[in-house]
């Protein structure tokens, strides 16, 4: 199931690149124009406020007077902090999102590595299953091996399980992405 | 190593040192004025602009470092994409054929 999401998920996105000299999508940015304008308005803001503060507080002779641009100031550095805190929370959330994307989380690869033995009916047994780690996936005539959680093996039936010196010895090179 | 590359590379991370740096100074400053004035009234301008200054140049250069960490995962995350754009179409060509 996770595996048929993670290819899912992988199909969707790489359709386009299926049709050959297709024009690459334009790559997605971190941040948005939105939000550096939105950083910049509330550290801008901030900053000024601040500023203004503090120039009002150092005209005003008695404590009692520069209350008020003191509370100014610390209204200023917080929404100075709330906007840098929005600004990191959302390249966190867009980052985050991409690499679910990308790449299958650790979950989907440990289910997509049970699945593919099951489909290429070459059941682990005790022993080989301690070593999984050691099996690299591969099909028919391909050129590369991918580690069993790799995004490029997702989905893939028919493909066997082989140590990396039998993929080797069938001249085969390690997978660009999952670097098995 | 050539300095106007490693700058042009790490322009985000400079950025943020030197806000860093702007953030001690005026902290430093800001308790050299408060501890140099005996009245209250004389102390809150150092205050309001070399503490919550200074704290707020700290907090814009350590938001500077962390967008610039998060671009440097973005930056493995599009070489990762490129790789896939190259890798997928030629296994399914295999794949089908």
């Amino acid at each position: 199931m996770a595996e048929a999401v993670a290819h899912s998920r992988l199909r969707t996105r790489y359709s386009s690149i299926d049709a050959p000299r297709q024009v690459a999508p334009a790559r997605p940015l971190l941040w948005g124009a939105e939000d550096l304008l939105r950083w910049a308005i509330t550290t801008g803001l901030g900053g000024i406020v601040i500023a203004v503060a503090w120039y009002i507080a150092a005209g005003e002779a008695t404590f009692g007077q520069q209350v008020g641009p003191l509370d100014a100031a610390l209204a200023g550095l917080l929404l100075s902090g709330v906007g840098n805190l929005v600004w990191l929370l959302h390249g966190r959330r867009a980052l985050g999102e991409r690499r679910r994307l990308l790449l299958p989380d650790v979950a989907d690869a440990t289910a997509s590595a049970a699945a593919h033995v099951v489909v290429v009916g070459t059941p682990l047994t005790a022993a080989s299953a301690a070593t999984v780690a050691d099996a690299f996936l591969a099909g028919e005539g391909m050129e590369r091996f991918h580690r069993p959680g790799c995004a490029l093996a997702a989905g893939r039936k028919g493909w066997t399980t082989a140590t990396r010196q039998e993929h080797e010895e069938a001249g085969r090179r390690p997978c660009g992405v999952c670097r098995p | 190593m050539d300095i106007g590359k490693w700058l042009r590379l790490q322009w985000d991370r400079v950025l943020a040192w030197m806000f860093v740096a702007a953030g001690a100074i005026a902290l430093i400053a800001g308790w050299v004025g408060v501890s140099g004035s005996a009245y209250a009234a004389g102390q809150l301008p150092y205050i309001i602009s070399g503490g919550i200054g200074g704290i707020f140049l700290l907090g814009v250069g350590a938001t500077l470092w962390l967008s610039a960490d998060l671009r440097d995962e973005w930056r493995k995350l599009d070489s990762i994409e490129d790789a896939l754009r190259e890798e997928r179409p030629a296994a399914d060509e295999v794949a089908v054929g």
